[in-house]
């Protein structure tokens, strides 16, 4: 009976809503996406990531022979709207781990090397995105040949991904990073003009990712860089 | 003595408690009713983040399998090179991953079996819940019902006093009608034998100047010319 006098109560009071239960948000971050979301990824943490595998083709220009933990010294987020966003987790050994997240899901990783750095001039950079003269192996080129860095000459070819594939020129695709890093308070600004090119890895079913980009950072520095990458999966990626 | 003061005290508490509850009943199952549907929405939020969480569990699986699929594959190639020690160090890495795919299977199967305990349990509620409404809407009917005969009853009890008296009434009138009648007929019949028609009823019924005898002489006359000869 008491039970039910404490229904008829309730009957005249209202329930008041439960608080949503929070997550971990780390610097850096789109806001629908926490660390948890992105395997434990951060600033200022460490993440090893497991390629063992990869060393057994030779074939791969990409490589990855040490087993050790690496400081995430920065955070760049790539807002691509509709709810995409590209965070990009920069590692202590010039590598950077890509995180390609649709609606708060991360559909996947990619893990790529600063392969070639190549710094030009303000004229240079602008002939580079702007110039009508289209350069072989330049940015939105069809195809693209990379000549290895190390001491085996040996040059890979990638096929363009992005962009209208029967077309011999593609437009790069400009996109802004905010880039946060541990020693600094403020972001750092980045506008890139980027083309993805990608081959099969002889031997295997993986692929490997050439993703060329025209870097300005509006502070007077103007780069284009080759990133050489492969897929990681998220059971690879252990982060503290 | 006190005791048993007190212990019908308690009893009449109990008594006024149980009324309230009775006279309420409609309303606390209303109340319990949207307290089980709170339940059972926040049974089916919990069911639906289990079935997230099992999906999540259910790819990293999935990932795992392609992983060590991918590195049996880099094992050979480096066993087809000669070098042996990376081939171990890559079947170790195998192992792991063999290790954590079969701890994921056996979470996604808990996952399950918790999955369709849930399942079952808020079918079940959701029955029950249904059968509830359904009495409930039952009951409230009948006791609409219910009043509405109770109205009709009572105001046609409080009519029957007066709808009897109308009855004696009627039969009052009725009787004195039949009288009235009795008494007309009676006044007629001592008229009629003044005017001297009373004789001429008497001479009817003795068959003199009446209707039959009319009729006797008519089939008389054609009886005789029947039997007359043609001329």
């Amino acid at each position: 009976m008491l039970n039910n006098l404490k229904a008829l109560f309730r009957a005249t009071t209202q329930k008041q809503p439960e608080q949503a239960a929070g997550r971990p948000v780390a610097a850096g971050l789109p806001i629908s996406v926490s660390q948890e979301d992105l395997e434990g990824l951060r600033l200022d943490g460490r993440v090893n990531i497991k390629l063992i595998g990869l060393r057994a083709h030779p074939d791969a220009l990409f490589r990855w022979d040490d087993d050790a933990y690496h400081h995430i010294a920065a955070v760049g987020h790539v807002d691509l709207g509709q709810g995409a966003h590209l965070v990009r987790f920069y590692l202590d050994n010039d590598t950077w781990l890509q995180a390609n997240i649709e609606n708060g899901q991360v559909l996947e990783y990619k893990l790529f090397d600063f392969y070639r750095v190549a710094h030009l001039s303000d004229v240079e950079f602008d002939n580079l995105i702007n110039g009508e003269d289209k350069q072989p192996d330049s940015i939105g080129a069809q195809t693209v040949s990379l000549t290895s860095t190390t001491e085996e000459a040996r040059s890979c070819t990638y096929q363009r991904v992005w962009g209208d594939g029967d077309s011999l020129w593609s437009p790069p695709v400009v996109f802004e990073e905010q880039v946060m890093t541990t020693e600094s308070v403020s972001a750092r600004h980045v506008t890139h003009h980027a083309m993805l090119y990608e081959r099969t890895i002889e031997g295997t079913e993986r692929m490997e990712y050439l993703l060329m980009s025209a870097e300005n950072d509006d502070e007077g520095s103007f780069m284009v860089v080759h990133n050489v990458g492969v897929d990681v999966a998220s059971v690879d990626i252990d982060a503290m | 003595m006190l005791s048993k003061i007190m212990t019908a005290l308690r009893g009449k508490a109990t008594e006024t408690g149980q009324t309230v509850v009775d006279s309420q009943a409609l309303r606390i199952l209303d109340q319990e009713i949207r307290d089980s549907e709170n339940h059972l929405s926040q049974s089916k939020t919990e069911l639906t983040r289990l079935m997230g969480q099992r999906q999540l569990n259910s790819n990293k699986a999935d990932t795992l399998e392609s992983k060590i699929a991918e590195l049996e594959k880099s094992a050979e190639a480096a066993l087809d090179k000669g070098e042996e020690a990376l081939a171990v160090e890559v079947a170790e890495r195998m192992v792991a991953l063999q290790d954590d795919l079969e701890a994921e299977r056996a979470i996604v199967s808990e996952y399950d079996a918790s999955i369709e305990k849930l399942r079952s349990a808020i079918r079940g509620t959701d029955n029950q819940l249904r059968q509830l409404k359904q009495q409930v809407s039952v009951v409230k009917a009948t006791e609409s019902a219910q009043k509405a005969q109770s109205a009709v009853a009572s105001r046609h009890s409080g009519q029957n006093s007066a709808m009897s008296s109308a009855m004696e009434s009627l039969d009052r009138i009725k009787e004195r009608q039949q009288l009235n009648s009795a008494q007309m007929q009676a006044a007629d019949e001592m008229a009629a034998e003044e005017s001297g028609s009373s004789l001429e009823a008497r001479l009817k019924s003795a068959g003199i100047g009446g209707t039959q005898r009319k009729a006797d002489d008519v089939l008389a006359r054609l009886k005789a010319k029947k039997s007359a000869p043609q001329e």
